[in-house]
Protein backbone atom coordinates (compact mmCIF):
# COMPACT_ATOMS: atom_id res chain seq x y z
CA UNK A 1 0.00 0.00 0.00
CA UNK A 2 1.38 3.43 -0.97
CA UNK A 3 1.64 6.31 1.43
CA UNK A 4 -1.73 8.00 1.74
CA UNK A 5 -1.57 11.75 0.95
CA UNK A 6 -2.96 13.93 3.73
CA UNK A 7 -4.64 17.33 3.06
CA UNK A 8 -2.49 20.30 4.21
CA UNK A 9 -5.00 21.52 6.83
CA UNK A 10 -5.20 18.12 8.52
CA UNK A 11 -1.41 17.85 8.21
CA UNK A 12 -0.97 21.06 10.20
CA UNK A 13 -3.63 20.19 12.77
CA UNK A 14 -2.09 16.75 13.26
CA UNK A 15 1.36 18.20 13.90
CA UNK A 16 0.04 20.70 16.47
CA UNK A 17 -1.78 17.91 18.30
CA UNK A 18 1.33 15.71 18.22
CA UNK A 19 3.36 18.61 19.63
CA UNK A 20 0.82 19.07 22.40
CA UNK A 21 0.98 15.36 23.16
CA UNK A 22 4.76 15.54 23.59
CA UNK A 23 4.83 18.72 25.67
CA UNK A 24 1.99 17.74 27.99
CA UNK A 25 3.24 16.91 31.46
CA UNK A 26 1.49 14.86 34.10
CA UNK A 27 -2.01 14.93 32.70
CA UNK A 28 -4.08 12.96 30.20
CA UNK A 29 -1.83 13.24 27.17
CA UNK A 30 -3.67 10.35 25.53
CA UNK A 31 -6.49 12.80 24.70
CA UNK A 32 -4.22 14.51 22.17
CA UNK A 33 -3.04 11.17 20.78
CA UNK A 34 -6.65 10.09 20.32
CA UNK A 35 -7.44 13.36 18.53
CA UNK A 36 -4.49 12.70 16.19
CA UNK A 37 -5.98 9.31 15.30
CA UNK A 38 -9.44 10.85 14.82
CA UNK A 39 -7.96 13.37 12.39
CA UNK A 40 -5.98 10.84 10.39
CA UNK A 41 -8.47 7.94 10.12
CA UNK A 42 -11.02 9.55 7.74
CA UNK A 43 -8.31 10.25 5.14
CA UNK A 44 -7.88 6.48 4.53
CA UNK A 45 -10.05 4.10 2.57
CA UNK A 46 -11.35 1.82 5.31
CA UNK A 47 -11.36 -1.42 3.28
CA UNK A 48 -7.74 -1.05 2.19
CA UNK A 49 -6.44 0.02 5.56
CA UNK A 50 -8.30 -2.76 7.41
CA UNK A 51 -6.75 -5.41 5.12
CA UNK A 52 -3.29 -3.95 5.66
CA UNK A 53 -3.80 -3.81 9.44
CA UNK A 54 -5.00 -7.42 9.59
CA UNK A 55 -1.90 -8.57 7.68
CA UNK A 56 0.31 -7.29 10.51
CA UNK A 57 -1.76 -7.70 13.67
CA UNK A 58 -3.76 -10.84 12.81
CA UNK A 59 -7.29 -11.66 11.72
CA UNK A 60 -10.26 -9.63 12.94
CA UNK A 61 -7.90 -7.23 14.69
CA UNK A 62 -9.37 -4.20 12.85
CA UNK A 63 -12.88 -4.78 14.23
CA UNK A 64 -11.43 -5.32 17.69
CA UNK A 65 -9.45 -2.08 17.62
CA UNK A 66 -12.48 -0.10 16.40
CA UNK A 67 -14.59 -1.39 19.30
CA UNK A 68 -11.69 -0.61 21.57
CA UNK A 69 -11.53 2.96 20.27
CA UNK A 70 -15.19 3.51 21.04
CA UNK A 71 -14.64 2.35 24.62
CA UNK A 72 -11.58 4.55 24.99
CA UNK A 73 -13.41 7.59 23.63
CA UNK A 74 -16.11 7.12 26.28
CA UNK A 75 -13.58 6.70 29.07
CA UNK A 76 -11.60 9.72 27.91
CA UNK A 77 -14.69 11.93 27.78
CA UNK A 78 -15.56 10.92 31.35
CA UNK A 79 -12.09 11.42 32.76
CA UNK A 80 -11.54 14.70 30.90
CA UNK A 81 -14.59 16.27 32.55
CA UNK A 82 -13.27 15.41 36.01
CA UNK A 83 -9.76 16.46 35.05
CA UNK A 84 -10.97 19.89 33.88
CA UNK A 85 -12.89 20.29 37.13
CA UNK A 86 -9.75 19.46 39.11
CA UNK A 87 -7.79 22.08 37.17
CA UNK A 88 -10.45 24.75 37.72
CA UNK A 89 -9.10 26.76 40.63
CA UNK A 90 -12.24 28.83 41.15
CA UNK A 91 -13.92 25.73 42.59
CA UNK A 92 -11.32 25.46 45.34
CA UNK A 93 -11.99 28.92 46.71
CA UNK A 94 -15.75 28.46 46.67
CA UNK A 95 -15.69 25.45 49.03
CA UNK A 96 -13.64 26.44 52.02
CA UNK A 97 -11.05 29.22 51.55
CA UNK A 98 -9.15 28.58 54.80
CA UNK A 99 -8.46 24.89 54.26
CA UNK A 100 -5.82 23.59 51.81
CA UNK A 101 -7.11 22.74 48.32
CA UNK A 102 -6.76 18.99 48.75
CA UNK A 103 -8.92 18.91 51.90
CA UNK A 104 -11.84 20.41 50.04
CA UNK A 105 -14.73 17.96 49.77
CA UNK A 106 -15.60 18.98 46.18
CA UNK A 107 -12.02 18.44 45.06
CA UNK A 108 -11.86 15.12 46.85
CA UNK A 109 -14.92 13.78 45.07
CA UNK A 110 -13.61 14.96 41.69
CA UNK A 111 -10.26 13.33 42.39
CA UNK A 112 -11.93 10.08 43.37
CA UNK A 113 -14.00 9.92 40.17
CA UNK A 114 -11.00 10.94 38.08
CA UNK A 115 -8.74 8.22 39.49
CA UNK A 116 -11.49 5.63 38.97
CA UNK A 117 -11.90 6.45 35.28
CA UNK A 118 -8.28 7.28 34.43
CA UNK A 119 -6.82 4.11 35.97
CA UNK A 120 -8.62 2.02 33.31
CA UNK A 121 -7.26 4.17 30.48
CA UNK A 122 -3.65 3.32 31.32
CA UNK A 123 -4.32 -0.36 30.75
CA UNK A 124 -5.90 0.35 27.35
CA UNK A 125 -3.15 2.55 25.94
CA UNK A 126 -0.78 0.09 24.26
CA UNK A 127 -3.18 -0.93 21.48
CA UNK A 128 -3.96 2.70 20.69
CA UNK A 129 -0.24 3.36 20.30
CA UNK A 130 -0.10 0.48 17.80
CA UNK A 131 -2.88 2.09 15.75
CA UNK A 132 -1.23 5.52 15.92
CA UNK A 133 2.16 4.27 14.68
CA UNK A 134 0.49 2.16 11.98
CA UNK A 135 -1.52 5.10 10.60
CA UNK A 136 1.46 7.45 10.64
CA UNK A 137 3.70 4.93 8.87
CA UNK A 138 1.10 4.41 6.11
CA UNK A 139 0.49 8.09 5.43
CA UNK A 140 2.39 11.01 3.96
CA UNK A 141 2.66 12.60 7.39
CA UNK A 142 5.56 10.35 8.44
CA UNK A 143 7.97 12.71 6.66
CA UNK A 144 6.58 15.75 8.48
CA UNK A 145 8.33 17.39 11.37
CA UNK A 146 6.84 19.02 14.45
CA UNK A 147 7.88 22.65 14.69
CA UNK A 148 9.37 24.04 17.88
CA UNK A 149 6.39 26.38 18.32
CA UNK A 150 4.01 23.46 18.71
CA UNK A 151 6.18 21.84 21.38
CA UNK A 152 6.22 24.97 23.47
CA UNK A 153 2.50 25.74 23.32
CA UNK A 154 1.79 24.55 26.83
CA UNK A 155 5.11 25.57 28.30
CA UNK A 156 4.60 29.16 27.15
CA UNK A 157 1.13 29.25 28.68
CA UNK A 158 2.36 28.07 32.07
CA UNK A 159 5.19 30.60 31.93
CA UNK A 160 2.86 33.52 31.25
CA UNK A 161 0.63 32.39 34.11
CA UNK A 162 3.60 32.39 36.45
CA UNK A 163 4.63 35.85 35.31
CA UNK A 164 1.13 37.21 35.95
CA UNK A 165 1.18 35.71 39.44
CA UNK A 166 4.52 37.34 40.19
CA UNK A 167 3.24 40.69 38.92
CA UNK A 168 0.25 40.56 41.23
CA UNK A 169 2.56 39.84 44.16
CA UNK A 170 4.63 42.89 43.23
CA UNK A 171 7.92 41.18 42.48
CA UNK A 172 8.43 42.99 39.17
CA UNK B 1 9.54 7.51 10.26
CA UNK B 2 10.94 10.99 10.71
CA UNK B 3 7.96 12.09 12.81
CA UNK B 4 7.94 9.15 15.21
CA UNK B 5 11.70 9.35 15.62
CA UNK B 6 11.40 13.03 16.46
CA UNK B 7 8.69 12.32 19.04
CA UNK B 8 10.77 9.58 20.70
CA UNK B 9 13.92 11.70 20.74
CA UNK B 10 12.06 14.71 22.19
CA UNK B 11 10.58 12.57 24.96
CA UNK B 12 13.97 11.08 25.78
CA UNK B 13 15.56 14.53 25.87
CA UNK B 14 12.89 15.69 28.32
CA UNK B 15 13.36 12.51 30.35
CA UNK B 16 17.04 13.28 30.63
CA UNK B 17 16.38 16.94 31.52
CA UNK B 18 13.80 16.15 34.23
CA UNK B 19 15.87 13.35 35.74
CA UNK B 20 18.86 15.68 36.13
CA UNK B 21 16.59 18.28 37.76
CA UNK B 22 15.21 15.53 40.06
CA UNK B 23 11.60 15.79 38.87
CA UNK B 24 11.35 12.01 39.08
CA UNK B 25 7.66 11.53 38.25
CA UNK B 26 7.80 13.87 35.26
CA UNK B 27 10.87 12.05 33.96
CA UNK B 28 9.13 8.68 34.36
CA UNK B 29 6.14 10.08 32.44
CA UNK B 30 8.33 11.08 29.50
CA UNK B 31 10.03 7.71 29.49
CA UNK B 32 6.64 5.99 29.49
CA UNK B 33 5.61 7.90 26.35
CA UNK B 34 8.87 7.07 24.56
CA UNK B 35 8.79 3.37 25.42
CA UNK B 36 5.18 2.97 24.27
CA UNK B 37 5.99 4.53 20.89
CA UNK B 38 9.09 2.35 20.53
CA UNK B 39 7.32 -0.90 21.39
CA UNK B 40 4.54 -0.28 18.87
CA UNK B 41 7.06 0.76 16.19
CA UNK B 42 9.05 -2.45 16.67
CA UNK B 43 5.86 -4.50 16.65
CA UNK B 44 4.90 -2.95 13.32
CA UNK B 45 8.16 -4.27 11.88
CA UNK B 46 7.65 -7.77 13.27
CA UNK B 47 9.85 -7.54 16.38
CA UNK B 48 8.16 -8.60 19.62
CA UNK B 49 9.87 -7.03 22.61
CA UNK B 50 7.62 -7.57 25.63
CA UNK B 51 4.95 -10.14 26.55
CA UNK B 52 1.38 -9.13 27.32
CA UNK B 53 2.02 -9.94 30.98
CA UNK B 54 5.07 -7.70 31.14
CA UNK B 55 3.19 -4.82 29.52
CA UNK B 56 0.28 -5.22 31.95
CA UNK B 57 2.61 -5.30 34.94
CA UNK B 58 4.34 -2.13 33.78
CA UNK B 59 1.13 -0.28 32.96
CA UNK B 60 -0.32 -1.06 36.40
CA UNK B 61 2.76 0.34 38.11
CA UNK B 62 2.83 3.43 35.90
CA UNK B 63 -0.87 4.12 36.49
CA UNK B 64 -0.35 3.85 40.27
CA UNK B 65 2.51 6.33 40.21
CA UNK B 66 0.89 8.85 37.88
CA UNK B 67 -2.47 8.91 39.61
CA UNK B 68 -1.09 9.18 43.14
CA UNK B 69 1.79 11.46 42.07
CA UNK B 70 3.90 9.77 44.73
CA UNK B 71 6.72 7.24 44.70
CA UNK B 72 7.25 4.73 47.48
CA UNK B 73 10.63 3.01 47.93
CA UNK B 74 9.45 -0.30 46.49
CA UNK B 75 7.89 1.40 43.48
CA UNK B 76 11.09 3.36 42.93
CA UNK B 77 13.18 0.18 42.88
CA UNK B 78 10.76 -1.56 40.51
CA UNK B 79 10.52 1.38 38.13
CA UNK B 80 14.30 1.80 38.01
CA UNK B 81 14.59 -1.89 37.12
CA UNK B 82 12.06 -1.48 34.31
CA UNK B 83 13.79 1.64 32.99
CA UNK B 84 17.16 -0.13 32.90
CA UNK B 85 15.65 -2.99 30.90
CA UNK B 86 13.63 -0.79 28.58
CA UNK B 87 16.44 1.52 27.49
CA UNK B 88 17.64 -1.45 25.39
CA UNK B 89 14.29 -1.45 23.56
CA UNK B 90 14.56 2.28 22.84
CA UNK B 91 18.09 1.80 21.47
CA UNK B 92 16.84 -1.05 19.31
CA UNK B 93 13.98 1.09 17.96
CA UNK B 94 16.21 4.06 17.09
CA UNK B 95 18.76 1.77 15.39
CA UNK B 96 16.00 0.25 13.26
CA UNK B 97 14.76 3.71 12.28
CA UNK B 98 18.26 4.69 11.17
CA UNK B 99 18.55 1.48 9.12
CA UNK B 100 15.23 2.17 7.39
CA UNK B 101 16.31 5.73 6.67
CA UNK B 102 19.56 4.54 5.08
CA UNK B 103 17.81 1.92 2.95
CA UNK B 104 15.21 4.40 1.65
CA UNK B 105 17.40 6.96 -0.04
CA UNK B 106 14.85 9.72 -0.46
CA UNK B 107 15.42 13.13 -1.97
CA UNK B 108 14.67 15.71 0.71
CA UNK B 109 12.06 17.98 -0.81
CA UNK B 110 9.72 20.30 0.99
CA UNK B 111 6.58 21.69 -0.66
CA UNK B 112 6.48 25.35 0.33
CA UNK B 113 3.50 26.36 -1.81
CA UNK B 114 1.50 24.65 -4.52
CA UNK B 115 3.85 25.61 -7.37
CA UNK B 116 7.13 26.07 -5.48
CA UNK B 117 9.50 23.35 -4.38
CA UNK B 118 12.46 23.85 -2.05
CA UNK B 119 15.24 21.25 -2.13
CA UNK B 120 17.09 20.78 1.14
CA UNK B 121 20.59 19.45 1.71
CA UNK B 122 24.12 19.93 0.38
CA UNK B 123 23.26 18.72 -3.11
CA UNK B 124 21.76 22.09 -4.00
CA UNK B 125 25.13 23.39 -5.27
CA UNK B 126 25.46 20.53 -7.74
CA UNK B 127 22.02 21.28 -9.15
CA UNK B 128 22.93 24.93 -9.66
Amino acid sequence: MDNQPVPPLIHQMFLTKAGLYCSERLSIDIVHLNQCINLLLPTFNEEEISKEYEKIFGEDSWNKIMKYRKKLNKKLAESKTFYDALQNKSLIKRGNPKSSPFDDSVQRTFKKFFSNTASKIFLMETKIYNLFVFLVSHSDIQRGQIKGEYFKNLEQNTRTMRLDKNKSEGRF
Amino acid sequence: MKLIKQMIEYNMEKYNYYSTKKYTIRSIWKFYQAINLCISFLKLHGIDTLNKKDIKRRNKLYSKIFLNKKLSEQENIKINNFINQDTKIINQGIELMDKIKESNKEVLVDFVRDDFVAILGSEVEEFL
